[in-house]
């Protein structure tokens, strides 16, 4: 199977901090590809990495073959990042905010109607796409924001904890969306959760990552034989300190 | 280009729907500068319009009853004469201030007419006043009514010397042709009322760039830090638009609505003067002769060359605000770090408006020289002096200035210390 993303002994330090220390992982064309650890174990910086916003400091990230360093605007053409905490426009309304990235997305001037209209479906917002953002609440600014990532069928998506401080019906809405819209075009999704039943829910592979390091990696039902355990919250407690005895 | 034109339009929605931002800088000015304006009128208004007098004549000749006659027939001045003699006026007027209203003593000594009706000699008048703090801007004296009769008893002074004399031809002994140059325009009139002239228009051009280059640094440094604090810059930087471009929107639609905001200024401030001091402007200085020095102004020349350093102290000072406030971690720092980088506008401007840099000695010269905006504020004596050189090379100044500083900004853009370098005021600190 082909590779989507490669990842080859990526460090990233910030001053004193080391945040990645020598990571390594592949994801595969057209899987749903999950960084679970807890906070600050470097899940935001390697797909800060992968977005091109940091540049590491060691090693290599490719995606879909550009080098995220030197190839850093044609990676930018083919991803779609939505950071954990993402912001919009609160003066503009949802329709202005998806028609606005279209433009800066699309490839040209023809494709960007039908990427707002596909915007527009995925969010699932009905009317209360012509409202301004600052009336929406946080499920509603999710969604928008997570349409705005999947409406232009990016090659790989890299969305950031996704489903984060949401409700039920709106943390509903994004998992199915992100399961049936990627499937359905073929996008690679990487993804970052702390969620373990969300991550075994959406993802084909899972990686485990603490304190910048990658201490697993393979399918939720491989993770739990691996270590005996019985969901993958037991199996990440015990990869880790399987890891840190070692 | 069709990216550019996106980020400029999303731009311009999200300033223009910003109540609090239009409020402050396109209404109030055009709402608050003519209310002031009212307010003035209002004052001139109420303020009473004719002023008492109290009068204690106690000359023995016929001067002091002609010069009660003068006051009397001298509109806005009414006179209440007094039978009452007091060792110290003072506080007479005083007294009178507070049991009859009346704030004006005139006090015509026994002597005036022996003294003022002889040419040989000088009388005296003593006048008091009750001087109130509270009182209006506008209120009236008659001691200008004094005054002018003054001039008349001169003219009869002089007949008196000599009956053949004519009083005006004696105190007009030659009359100066005044012609004031304005550039290579001659103006008739004498130097000290077109250098009037000019000053006014020398501190109102400085006041207006001052205005736009603010304004604008504020909206610029806004419209980038709020892109980290709304947590929108990250999602922004990964698309595949050029960071030149994401910059470009920016500062040109921060150029478009300082230009509109500084129109808005100036209407305002246009209407506050004309309410204020329009009516004494006119008084003093013909209309006409205003109109004539400000045609030389406002002519094509003048417009180009005030044009051109217009537009590169803006580019100048956008330059550097966007340059800072990538480095900011939210608007109020960022706002805050324009703040002082807004004394180098402040120093200069005010210092043009008030004085003549040419004049300084070379040290303090070449400091002011140093700092680009003092070009835009100088251009106007320039422009008349027809020193185009020293535009030209305040022009080319300002753009190498704004160059460095907007390929800093560049830079700052295309590394990962937009995300990671994050300033407060300036206490700096780095998060992942």
């Amino acid at each position: 199977m082909e590779k989507a993303v490669v990842v080859e002994n990526l460090w990233k330090v910030f001053g004193k901090k080391t945040a990645l220390r020598g990571i390594s992982f592949e994801v595969r064309r057209g899987e749903v590809f999950a960084l679970i650890g807890p906070n600050g174990a470097g899940k935001t910086t390697t797909l800060r990495i992968l977005a091109t916003l940091l540049t590491p400091t060691r090693g290599r990230a490719a995606v879909e073959g550009y080098d995220v360093v030197r190839d850093a605007a044609e990676v930018r053409r083919i991803i779609s990042y939505l950071p954990e905490e993402a912001g919009a426009y609160e003066r503009l309304t949802g329709h202005e905010f998806l028609e606005f990235f279209a433009n800066l997305m699309a490839e040209d001037e023809g494709s960007v109607g039908e990427m707002v209209k596909r915007g527009v479906e995925i969010a699932g917002l009905g009317s209360r796409i012509d409202d301004r953002i600052k009336e929406y609440s946080k499920g509603m600014r999710r969604r928008l924001l997570l349409a705005r990532a999947l409406m232009s069928t990016p090659k790989v998506a890299l969305l950031d904890e996704p489903t984060s401080g949401l409700d039920v019906y709106h943390a509903v809405h994004v998992r199915n969306v992100i399961k049936e819209f990627c499937r359905k075009h073929g996008i690679t999704v990487l993804l970052s959760s702390h969620n373990m039943l969300e991550v075994e829910y959406m993802s084909d592979r899972i990686a485990f990552i603490n304190k910048g390091v990658i201490v697993a990696v393979g399918t939720a039902e491989e993770l739990k034989a691996r270590y005996s355990a019985s969901n993958l919250e037991e199996a990440f407690v015990r990869a880790v300190e399987t890891y840190e005895e070692a | 280009m069709r990216k550019l034109k996106a980020m400029v339009v999303k731009e311009l929605k999200d300033l223009l729907r910003d109540r609090t931002t239009m409020i402050s800088i396109i209404v109030i000015p055009l709402i608050m500068f003519p209310l002031m304006g009212m307010a003035f009128a209002g004052a001139r208004q109420v303020a009473p319009q004719t002023v008492t007098v109290a009068v204690l004549n106690l000359d023995e000749g016929p001067l002091g009853g002609q010069l009660v006659d003068y006051l009397r027939n001298a509109p806005q001045v009414k006179v209440v004469e007094l039978n009452e003699t007091a060792e110290d006026y003072g506080r007479l007027v005083l007294r009178l201030h507070y049991e009859r209203g009346i704030d004006e003593l005139l006090v015509i000594p026994r002597n005036f007419s022996r003294l003022a009706g002889n040419p040989y000699s000088t009388g005296s008048l003593y006048y008091y006043a009750y001087a109130s703090p509270g009182g209006s801007y506008f209120a009236t004296s008659a001691d200008q009514v004094v005054e002018s009769y003054k001039r008349l008893l001169i003219q009869m002074r002089i007949k008196m010397l000599n009956e053949t004399a004519d009083p005006p031809t004696v105190l007009t002994p030659f009359y100066v042709s005044y012609v004031s140059m304005v550039g290579e325009k001659p103006i008739l009139s004498p130097p000290t009322i077109v250098k009037a002239i000019l000053a006014s228009q020398k501190w109102t051009i400085p006041i207006a760039t001052m205005i736009v280059i603010m304004t604008s640094m504020q909206i610029v440094a806004a419209a980038v830090a709020s892109e980290k604090e709304a947590k929108t810059l990250e999602t922004l930087l990964s698309t595949p638009i050029s960071r030149l471009s994401i910059l470009g929107g920016k500062v040109i639609s921060s150029i478009v609505i300082a230009i509109v905001s500084g129109a808005s200024y100036m209407v305002g401030f246009t209407i506050y003067m004309n309410m204020v001091t329009g009516q004494a402007m006119e008084r003093a200085i013909p209309p006409e002769l205003v109109g004539e020095v400000n045609s030389i102004l406002l002519g094509p020349r003048m417009m180009f060359g005030m044009g051109a350093l217009m537009v590169m102290a803006l580019i100048t000072a956008i330059a550097i605000a966007v340059s800072l406030s990538v480095y900011a971690e939210d608007v109020r720092s960022a706002q805050a770090l324009v703040s002082y980088i807004s004394l180098l506008i402040w120093i200069p401007a005010m210092f043009v408006m008030s004085a003549d840099p040419e004049l300084l000695p070379l040290g303090y010269r070449l400091a002011l020289y140093a700092v680009p905006f003092t070009h835009a504020f100088v251009g106007v004596n320039r422009i008349i002096d027809g020193n185009y050189t020293a535009i030209a090379i305040g022009v080319a100044y300002m753009a190498a200035f704004s160059l460095a500083f907007m390929y800093i900004a560049a830079k700052s853009f295309t590394t990962e210390k937009i995300l990671t370098v994050r300033l407060r005021i300036f206490r700096r600190r780095r998060a992942e």
